[in-house]
């Protein structure tokens, strides 16, 4: 039996940070990702230029130093953005960013990137008559998204989607470094002081492993659910 | 109407002498469309009146689809006015074009006015039912229970009652569009416009396609359709319109315009086919 110190509670509590983190950064992700892939389909010209800037600038600088850069970074903006508000206004008023929220928003801005272009690929596979014949129904916009396009749109979504969210949930890792305690900080404070790395990295290993399976088993129902009505084998 | 004499309507229908003519569903004036620097449409007036049938022949290219896409806005006419039931339809220009005023009432309209697609069209994610029941319960706000049981007299009407928790991947592409032409029925409207309805259709599932469309009409429904199929077209339509690069060259009742053409286009027309 694992011998774990007494950190066991604290671990836990990592673990659900880490969850916590991994499901609202998803939530971000996957908006941003809808907002950046109807911007790239999107004639106008302004749309399209800031959302090529964004992926682009995104998908080419490694997490770790985006993550750095958008935390402490961050944090010295913000510092200065006070320090002008008392300078100008007597305003005493200091920001601090909480790490939580820092890891959260970088997270999610990181992936909807990346979920932007698997949503810009999908919204292009659905089958233009389809939605014409929901326009011709009557349908409102919204409507449209919400009962034809999007159901649609996810069949095709769905492969790149879950990688995304598997790449998502262990870069959740990553944010051991700006000071939030997730399950991997708590193990490697707790190998420094029981000088047992094996041990912890091996429970927390276990632990990602539990949380990816238990993803794979969801994605595979959710496939199930919007390939309704196709073929199978075919992709 | 429930006799089977009435093929044809036109003769059925009562004489504006004795009687009002009936009420006019569906009136537009003066369609035109430009793609880039092309005129498709050069000015197009249609009126249908209830029990109205009528279909537009014309070669590839001569514009009659996109006149039925403008019917009910899935093209946006560059020119022209639009009214369904006394209603008209507002446009406005802005810097992308000329658009309708209002998307409600545009919306509005399109559920009176139904189309069936040349490639049938029904989304693939849901049931044949599912199909049916979407625009009534989501558009016209039925109870789901009501729109199941409109929806199962709709599919034993169109033959496929078997089929209502089948897929469309699961049919054949007859029974797609039959089960399409259910679909649009849901909507109870006051017109139905078909896009060349049996053109993707193996020769042998045409025939079920057009006797369900016979039978609409048959029961007065007011019909725009494209179509080729020019022995259907003769027994069904109170009119003809013959379309050619975005005008009307002819048009009438279709043993005139069928059988004593006046132009020679429409001559050189028919005779291929």
């Amino acid at each position: 039996m694992l011998n774990l110190h007494g950190y066991g509670m604290r671990l836990i509590e990592g673990a659900l940070v880490t969850v916590e983190l991994a499901a609202l950064s998803l939530i971000i992700a996957v908006l941003l990702g809808l907002v950046t892939a109807s911007a790239k389909l999107s004639k106008r010209r302004l749309p399209h230029l800031l959302a090529t800037l964004y992926t682009t600038l995104i998908r080419g600088v490694p997490d770790l130093v985006l993550m750095m850069l958008f935390f402490f970074g961050g944090q010295v903006l913000m510092n200065d953005v006070s320090d002008w508000l008392y300078a100008r206004f007597g305003l005493d008023l200091f920001i601090n960013i909480d790490a939580f929220i820092a890891g959260v928003l970088t997270i999610g801005l990181i992936f909807g990137a990346y979920m932007g272009e698997t949503f810009r690929g999908a919204i292009q596979a659905v089958d233009k008559g389809q939605v014409e014949a929901a326009t011709a129904c009557g349908m409102s916009r919204a409507l449209i998204f919400r009962r034809i396009r999007f159901p649609l749109m996810m069949r095709h979504a769905l492969p790149g989607l879950s990688n995304n969210w598997l790449v998502l949930l262990k870069t959740t890792a990553l944010v051991s470094v700006i000071g939030l305690s997730d399950m991997v900080r708590v193990a490697t404070q707790a190998s420094k002081t029981t000088l047992e790395p094996f041990t912890f990295m091996l429970f927390v290993a276990v632990i990602y492993l539990l949380l990816t399976s238990l993803s794979e088993w969801v994605i595979k129902r959710l496939t199930r659910k919007y390939n309704a009505g196709f073929t199978r084998g075919r992709s | 109407m429930t006799t089977m004499t009435t093929l044809q309507p036109s003769e059925s229908r009562p004489s504006p002498v004795s009687s009002e003519p009936a009420e006019v569903l569906l009136r537009v004036e003066g369609i035109k469309k430009r793609f880039g620097d092309t005129h498709v449409l050069k000015g197009i007036s249609l009126t249908a009146r209830r029990g109205d049938v009528i279909t537009l022949i014309g070669s590839s290219g001569s514009g009659k689809s996109t006149f039925l896409r403008c019917l009910n806005l899935l093209e946006q006419p560059d020119g022209g006015e639009l009214e369904i039931h006394g209603q008209p339809v507002h446009f406005t220009t802005t810097r992308h074009g000329r658009v309708p005023q209002d998307e409600k009432r545009v919306q509005w309209m399109r559920s009176r006015v139904a189309m069936v697609f040349q490639n049938f069209n029904l989304w693939s994610h849901m049931t044949l039912l599912e199909n049916i029941i979407e625009a009534p319960i989501h558009v016209q706000g039925y109870s789901r229970a009501e729109a199941i049981n409109e929806a199962r007299c709709l599919l034993a009407k169109v033959g496929l009652e078997e089929r209502a928790d089948h897929y469309p991947s699961q049919l054949s592409g007859g029974q797609q569009q039959r089960g399409a032409i259910a679909r649009a029925l849901a909507m109870n409207p006051d017109v139905m416009l078909f896009d060349e309805p049996t053109s993707a259709l193996d020769p042998e599932l045409v025939g079920d396609v057009l006797a369900v469309m016979r039978r609409l009409a048959e029961e007065g429904r007011t019909m725009v359709l494209v179509t080729h199929e020019m022995d259907f077209a003769r027994d069904v339509s109170t009119r003809i319109m013959y379309l050619n690069q975005g005008e009307v060259e002819e048009e009438g009742p279709p043993q005139q315009v069928l059988d004593t053409p006046r132009s020679n286009r429409l001559r050189q027309f028919l005779s291929t086919r």
